[in-house]
């Protein structure tokens, strides 16, 4: 089963969507954590995040880029990866780059649901600010709407969650 | 009419255009131009603004179109510059004003469709 999971910045669609690989019951449990640590503030951000997880079991892998030829670390269980914004923008700045880098990143993403019975991904929806961007920022942003799109196509589940509400944009009946 | 409305790079015209039939060939981005689909609406009343243009006259042109797709562009911080704040709120104005006057009004997410207006006349 695959579900993708959407929300604006700190909307609680981490703790929704770990919510669900706990509820998934499987024991094993991988953590695929894609944000490079790069200052105070990131170590800060993921520590909050390792505490959330502390407990609940997870293995987690650090997988800035290249999802698609990464060591995964068990085989089985629910797999949670997060945050595919940061894994898209990682991708187009350091790594592989742009090109093909939406099939990378998807076929990277269905390796995943060939390993793991329950595969949660977390997105980030970043798309209606109005703003102007330079021309590579609006190359990433469609390079991750694009992303969005076509795992929303393939996911059992799609969630948006709002002020830690899920809204169901498909699937409800699954979760 | 039509009004399909949701955030950059979601799929709103391939959405559209799967919904309603038309093709490639019947989208303008350019408001009253003889074409069933208007693609891009945040873009037009941005122009329009730029223009001089009347808000009157820009949603009358957009009404002529039997499809309207716009990016939803309020859900940032309020703009700096007097011209952005005001591109931002008539882009809002306009859509509440279409979406009022449409049989259908269709928000796309990550590809997907969610009807706010219209359910039965949207297949």
């Amino acid at each position: 089963m695959l579900v993708l999971v959407s929300g604006g910045a700190a909307s609680g669609k981490s703790e929704f969507a770990e919510s669900l690989i706990v509820r998934a019951g499987l024991a094993k449990r991988t953590y695929i954590a894609t944000m490079e640590l790069r200052d105070a503030e990131d170590m800060r951000r993921a520590a909050r995040h390792r505490a959330m997880r502390a407990g609940k079991g997870f293995i987690t892998l650090e997988c800035p880029h290249g999802l698609l030829e990464a060591p995964l670390p068990q085989k089985g269980g629910s797999a949670l990866l997060e945050c595919m914004s940061n894994l898209v923008a990682n991708e187009m700045f350091g790594g592989l780059g742009a090109d093909g880098l939406v099939e990378r990143v998807c076929a990277g993403v269905l390796r995943l649901t060939e390993q793991y019975e329950c595969v949660v991904v977390v997105t980030n929806e970043l798309f209606s600010d109005g703003l102007q961007y330079a021309l590579e920022v609006q190359g990433y942003l469609s390079a991750l709407g694009a992303v969005n799109q076509a795992l929303a196509a393939q996911a059992d589940a799609v969630v948006e969650v709002v002020s830690g509400i899920p809204l169901y944009w498909k699937g409800k009946g699954l979760l | 009419m039509i009004l399909v409305i949701g955030g950059a790079g979601q799929g709103k015209l391939a959405a559209a255009l799967r919904n309603t039939g038309y093709t490639e060939a019947d989208v303008t981005t350019t408001p009253g131009a003889d074409r069933p689909v208007l693609n891009g609406m945040a873009d037009a009343v941005r122009a329009a603004l730029a223009a001089g243009e009347a808000q009157e006259q820009t949603v009358a042109k957009l009404l002529r179109h039997a499809v309207v797709i716009c990016d939803e562009v309020g859900c940032g911080v309020v703009p700096m510059e007097q011209f952005e704040r005001e591109w931002r709120e008539n882009v809002g104005r306009i859509c509440c004003v279409i979406a009022e006057k449409s049989d259908v009004v269709v928000r796309i997410f990550c590809g997907i469709p969610m009807v706010l207006k219209g359910e039965a006349q949207w297949k």
